[in-house]
């Protein structure tokens, strides 16, 4: 797992800068929204442009939704025995 | 608040919702799953996970990175990997339940972890002594809020509000 370390400085009013880096790299721009999360002790800034339920919100719309677990993983299997031969 | 299971049908049935005809049930998954992004602790496992995207893969391939991202921004949904043990608690249970053997699995982490509700559509799990969480949420004051929200987004729900 990668991990880096930033230092950061909290600044009067209790703002913190976001490191150039991050910014970059999580494509982060003024005005965006970010969620802070407290946790044991730690605190984390997980990443979150869109909405994560809507952004999954009818994407395989129609799909059949009754299949069972089992069966699901049956008919991988079948499928992959079947690649194999 | 007593920490929830989430079951695969939550996911696929969300993902299976349709914007012109949107069902309660799918609009109830939905619900739960802004429930637990919002922060509510819920947890499932990774086999529920996998059930998932083999059902995802096999419909809409092309959606796959984006429910491992939507996954992944649910910070408040714990994942966690079966161990042998809830395995072989599970061959034990075979045939007690009306459960199939990967419910089983599910069955005995929710028992490890001293879950006692789940979110799903599935009643088997009742017969194991699971309290099924589902539809009473729609009685919920949010529920309607939700609802709303999904009006906004173009959906249009086939069920009385």
């Amino acid at each position: 797992m990668e991990l880096n370390k930033y230092k950061i400085k909290v600044l009067s009013g209790y703002r913190i800068t976001i490191p150039k880096e991050i910014r970059e790299k999580f494509n982060i721009k003024v005005g965006d929204e970010l969620e802070i999360v407290v946790e044991s002790g730690r605190i984390s800034i997980p990443i979150i442009k869109e909405d994560p339920v809507m952004m999954i919100a009818g994407i395989a719309e129609g799909a059949p939704t009754e299949t069972r677990g089992d069966e699901l993983f049956l008919e991988e299997l079948k499928r992959k025995i079947k690649i194999e031969d | 608040m007593k920490t929830r299971f989430v079951d695969a049908p939550i996911f696929i049935k969300w993902m299976a919702a349709k914007k012109k005809k949107l069902s309660l049930e799918a609009a109830i998954s939905g619900y739960i799953l802004t429930k637990i992004m919002k922060g509510e602790k819920a947890i499932t496992t990774t086999l529920v996970k996998d059930e998932v995207l083999i059902w995802l893969s096999r419909y809409k391939a092309s959606a796959l990175h984006k429910f491992i991202h939507s996954l992944r921004a649910l910070v408040y949904l714990e994942i966690i990997p079966p161990t042998l043990s809830d395995q072989e608690e599970a061959c034990s249970n075979y045939g007690k339940y009306q459960l199939g053997i990967s419910d089983l699995i599910n069955l005995a982490v929710m028992r490890r972890k001293n879950i006692s509700e789940i979110y799903t559509t599935d009643k088997g799990y009742s017969s194991a002594g699971i309290n099924i969480i589902f539809h009473e949420l729609s009685k919920e004051p949010n529920f309607k809020t939700f609802i709303k929200k999904l009006k906004n987004k173009g959906f249009k729900p086939n069920f009385p509000i």
